[in-house]
C-alpha cells in the first residue's frame, strides 16, 4: 500500500520532531552539585537554594522543549550582543567583556554567588553591565520598567542576576535587555535603588552556603503556591497550610448582600437602559417623551491630553491599590424546620 | 492643636472622630473573639439561637461545597457509574489544588522522603504519608497515603529520570488531593450536585470517565449512538424485580443489556433484556424488546409493536377503592396475594433506597395518595399497587 503525499509529509514532520527532541535529550547532562549560588538562581525558598547546590539532580529534569528554549535563548543572546556592538559603532559606545565570569564573596571570604555577564557597555565615563533575556513574549510584553521584573516569579530571578553583576563589579548602572518581536526592550536600573534587596539576596546566599557546609537544611517555605511550582516538590515534602475562606457572620453584611442580590437584575437593567437613553438623547436640552420631561445641560469638562512618555513619568503602580470583589450567590438560605436534608 | 469639639453638642456641622470611624457592626467577626457553641448541650442552652447556629453552619457548609465545585473545571472530575446507574464524581488531584485554599487545608507530618517500592517486574511505586486538618471544620485525618506507580497512565510512557520524577511528584500530589477530598467531602459527589451548582457547564460531557462507563471503544460506540443508554432500567418481565444495567460494561456484544437481580421473589429468575440497536438517524426506541424464555409466551405487544406501557396516572379523580384498576390504559398484571405482598415490599424498599429528601418523598407520596382519592399524610403502605409501581419507575428515571 502506498502512502499519500500528505501521509508522507506527516511522517517526515514527525520524524524531524522526534529526532530533534532526541538529539537535545542526548545532550542533557545531570547537573553537578556546587558550593555556591548561581547569580541567576535567586529563589524565594531558602531550602531550595540549598537543594540547588546540593541535590540539583533531584529537580525536575528539563524537557526537550525547555532545552530547545535554552538553546534559542543562548543563540539570541549572542545575536543581540553582536547587534549591540554594531549599533555601538554608530552611537559611539563600546560593547565588551562578553561572558565574563564574576564572583561575589562574603565576609568569611567564601565565594557565595557566581555568574557570567552577557556584556559590558562603556559610554564615555559611564560603564555599565548588560544582561540579555529571551523570555516568553507573553512575559516580556508586560514588562516596561526594571521594577516590573519583580512582579512575576518567573522574571524575579533575572532581576537579581543583573543586580548581582552590578554589586559584584561595583558598578551603579545596568541594563536588562529583553529580546522580543521588534527592537529589544532596554530597561535601565540603578543599583542604589535596589541595594537593600541585593544585600538581602547576598545574606540568604551566605546562609544557604552555611547550611550546605554544615549538612543541614533551612526551614520549609510557608507559601504553598511556591512549593507547588518548585521542581523539588515530591522529593522535598513540606507541610502545606492554606488560610481558608473568611467566614463572615454579621447579620448587617448578610442582609446587605441579600438586598444587593435582589436588586441585581433590576440594577443592571437600569444601568443598561439609562446608558442607552442618555447616549441616544445626548444634546437634548429640553424635550418631552410621553409622560416624561427631559432636561439636559452642557457643562465644562476639562481633560489633560498628555503624551505617553510624559504620562509614564508620573506612573505609579501600587500592587494592592485596586481591589475587585466578585459576589456570587451559590446557595439559598437554609431553613432546618422545612425538612431540608441530604 | 485644635480643641476637641464637645461630642454632646447638637450641631450638624460638627462631627466627632468617633462618628467618623467605620461602624463596629461592619468589622469582621473573628472566630477567636467569640465563643462558639460546640456540644449539643451548649446548643440547647442557647434555645432558639442554637437552631440558628446549626442553620448557619449548614448554610456555610453548603456554600463551601458549592463554591468548591464552582472553582473547578469539568475536566478536573472523574465520573463513576454504579451498577444501578447512579453517577458519582471524584475530584482529581489537579482540581484539589484549586479548592484547597477555600477550605483552609493544612497538611502536616509528611514523611520526609517518599518511600520507593520496587516490584518484581521492575515497575516501581512511590508512597508518601501525611496527615491533614481543615481549619474551617476542625476535622483531622491522620496517616493518609499518597501513591503512584510507574505503570500509571501519567508515567507509563516515560523513562529514566523523567519517569522517576513524575511518579514521585504525583505521589505527593495524590496525598495532598486525598487529604482534601477526605476533609472537604469531594470524593464521591453526585453528578447532579455538579449540575445544580452550575447547569451551564458540560460536566458529564467534559469530565473524564472511569468505572461504569465501559472501555474507550464502548464509549465511542455510545457517542456514535448505536445503543440507547438514556432509557431507564426496566423491571424484570418475569418476576417484576429490579435489573442490572449492563449496557455500558458488557464485554460480549451478544450478552443481555439488562439482567434480573433475582430480588423479585424468585431466586432462580433468568429474566434478561436486549436493546434494539438504533438505525441510522432514527430516534432511539422508546421501549425495549425482550428475548422470550423457552416455553413461555412472547411479551404482550401493542399495535405499534412495542410492549405494553405502564398504566398512566389517571387525570380524572380515581375510584375510591384503592385496589381498583385505574381508568384507561392496560389493566395491571394479576398477582396472587402473596406475590403482591412480596412485590410491594420490594418496590417500597427500592423507593426508600433512593434516599430522597424526606420532605420531597412525602410530597410525592401525598400526590399519589391524592390521585388515589385518599387523604394526604399516609405512607407507602396506603398506595395502590399500580401507583406504587408508577412512582417507583418515576423515581428510577430521576
Amino acid at each position: 500500500m502506498t502512502l499519500s503525499l500528505m501521509d508522507q509529509a506527516r511522517e517526515l514532520s514527525q520524524l524531524i520532531t522526534a529526532t530533534w527532541a532526541n538529539e537535545l535529550l542526548k545532550k542533557r547532562r545531570p547537573p553537578r552539585p556546587h558550593g555556591h549560588v548561581y547569580a541567576g538562581g535567586w529563589r524565594a525558598c531558602d531550602r531550595r537554594l540549598v537543594y540547588d547546590m546540593r541535590d540539583p539532580g533531584e529537580a525536575k529534569p528539563f524537557s526537550a522543549d525547555t532545552l530547545a528554549n535554552f538553546e534559542r535563548g543562548k543563540d539570541r543572546g549572542r545575536e543581540v550582543v553582536i547587534d549591540l556592538q554594531r549599533v555601538g559603532r554608530v552611537a559611539d559606545f563600546e560593547v565588551y567583556g562578553q561572558e565574563e565570569r564574576f564572583e561575589l564573596k562574603d565576609r568569611k571570604g567564601r565565594t557565595v554567588i557566581v555568574g557570567k555577564t552577557d556584556a559590558s557597555i562603556r559610554y564615555g565615563d559611564l560603564v555599565t553591565r548588560a544582561e540579555v533575556k529571551n523570555w516568553n513574549p507573553n512575559l516580556t510584553a508586560r514588562i516596561f520598567t526594571f521594577k516590573d521584573l519583580f512582579l512575576s516569579p518567573w522574571t524575579r530571578a533575572g532581576a537579581y542576576q543583573l543586580l548581582s553583576y552590578l554589586y559584584g563589579s561595583n558598578q551603579q548602572v545596568g541594563f536588562m535587555i529583553l529580546d522580543r518581536p521588534g527592537i529589544p526592550r532596554i530597561l535601565p536600573v540603578v543599583l542604589e535603588e535596589y541595594l537593600e534587596d541585593m544585600e538581602h539576596f547576598l545574606s540568604r546566599a551566605e546562609r544557604a552556603v552555611d547550611h550546605l557546609e554544615a549538612g543541614t537544611l533551612p526551614d520549609f517555605h510557608k507559601d504553598p503556591d511556591e512549593c507547588k511550582r518548585c521542581p523539588f516538590y515530591g522529593w522535598c515534602n513540606p507541610p502545606l497550610k492554606y488560610d481558608g475562606a473568611s467566614i463572615i457572620t454579621y447579620d448587617e453584611i448578610l442582609m446587605m448582600l441579600e438586598e444587593r442580590e435582589e436588586l441585581l437584575v433590576s440594577g443592571k437593567r437600569f444601568a443598561k437602559l439609562d446608558d442607552a437613553i442618555k447616549k441616544a438623547l445626548r444634546g437634548t436640552e429640553i424635550g418631552i417623551a410621553g409622560p416624561f420631561l427631559l432636561s439636559g445641560k452642557w457643562s465644562r469638562n476639562t481633560t489633560y491630553e498628555l503624551p505617553d512618555d510624559v504620562k509614564l513619568k508620573y506612573k505609579k503602580t501600587d500592587e494592592k491599590g485596586k481591589f475587585t470583589l466578585t459576589i456570587t450567590k451559590v446557595t439559598q438560605p437554609v431553613k432546618l424546620d422545612e425538612g431540608e436534608s441530604e | 492643636m485644635s480643641e476637641q469639639p464637645d461630642s454632646s453638642a447638637v450641631d450638624g456641622d460638627i462631627v466627632t472622630e468617633d462618628e467618623l470611624k467605620p461602624s463596629v457592626a461592619l468589622e469582621l467577626r473573628r472566630s477567636s473573639a467569640i465563643t462558639i457553641p460546640a456540644t449539643v448541650d451548649q446548643m440547647a442552652a442557647l434555645g432558639d439561637r442554637g437552631v440558628e447556629v446549626i442553620q448557619a453552619r449548614h448554610q456555610i457548609m453548603d456554600t463551601l461545597r458549592k463554591s468548591s465545585i464552582l472553582l473547578t473545571y469539568p475536566d478536573d472530575w472523574l465520573l463513576f457509574r454504579t451498577r444501578e446507574g447512579d453517577v458519582f464524581a471524584y475530584l482529581q488531584d489537579s482540581g484539589c489544588d484549586r479548592v484547597a485554599p477555600l477550605w483552609g487545608i493544612e497538611i502536616f507530618g509528611v514523611s520526609e522522603k517518599p518511600e520507593r517500592i520496587v516490584a518484581e517486574d521492575k515497575s516501581f511505586a512511590y508512597v508518601v504519608r501525611g496527615s491533614g486538618r481543615c481549619s474551617l471544620t476542625g476535622q483531622t485525618v491522620e496517616n493518609m497515603e499518597g501513591m503512584r506507580t510507574s505503570t500509571d497512565d501519567i508515567a507509563k510512557n516515560l523513562t529514566g529520570i523523567q519517569q522517576e520524577y513524575t511518579v514521585r511528584k504525583s505521589a505527593r500530589a495524590n496525598l495532598d488531593g486525598g487529604i482534601l477530598r477526605e476533609l472537604a467531602g469531594l470524593k464521591r459527589v453526585p453528578l447532579q450536585a455538579l449540575i445544580d451548582a452550575d447547569p451551564t457547564r458540560q460536566w458529564e460531557q467534559r469530565a473524564a470517565k472511569g468505572r461504569g462507563y465501559g472501555s474507550g471503544g464502548q464509549r465511542q460506540q455510545e457517542r456514535e449512538g448505536e445503543i440507547d443508554l438514556t432509557s431507564p432500567v426496566p423491571s424484570c418481565q418475569k418476576c417484576n424485580g429490579p435489573m442490572w444495567d449492563n449496557r455500558r460494561d458488557k464485554k460480549n456484544p451478544r450478552a443481555p443489556d439488562f439482567k434480573c437481580k433475582k430480588q423479585g421473589g424468585d431466586p432462580n429468575c433468568d429474566g434478561a433484556k436486549w436493546l434494539e440497536k438504533k438505525t441510522g438517524g432514527a430516534p432511539p426506541p422508546q421501549t425495549q424488546t425482550s428475548r422470550p424464555a423457552q416455553n413461555e409466551p412472547p411479551p404482550e405487544r401493542t399495535d405499534e409493536g412495542t410492549t405494553a406501557a405502564p398504566p398512566q396516572r389517571a387525570a380524572a379523580p380515581p375510584a375510591a377503592n384503592p385496589t381498583a384498576a385505574p381508568s384507561g390504559g392496560a389493566p395491571p398484571p394479576q398477582h396472587s396475594a402473596e406475590e403482591e405482598t412480596r412485590l410491594r415490599r420490594t418496590i417500597k424498599a427500592q423507593i426508600k433506597g433512593k434516599k430522597w429528601n424526606a420532605q420531597q418523598t412525602q410530597d410525592l407520596i401525598d400526590e399519589y395518595l391524592e390521585a388515589c382519592g385518599l387523604e394526604k399524610g399516609g405512607t407507602l403502605d396506603n398506595l395502590r399497587q399500580d401507583s406504587l409501581q408508577e412512582m417507583h419507575e418515576e423515581l428510577m428515571k430521576n
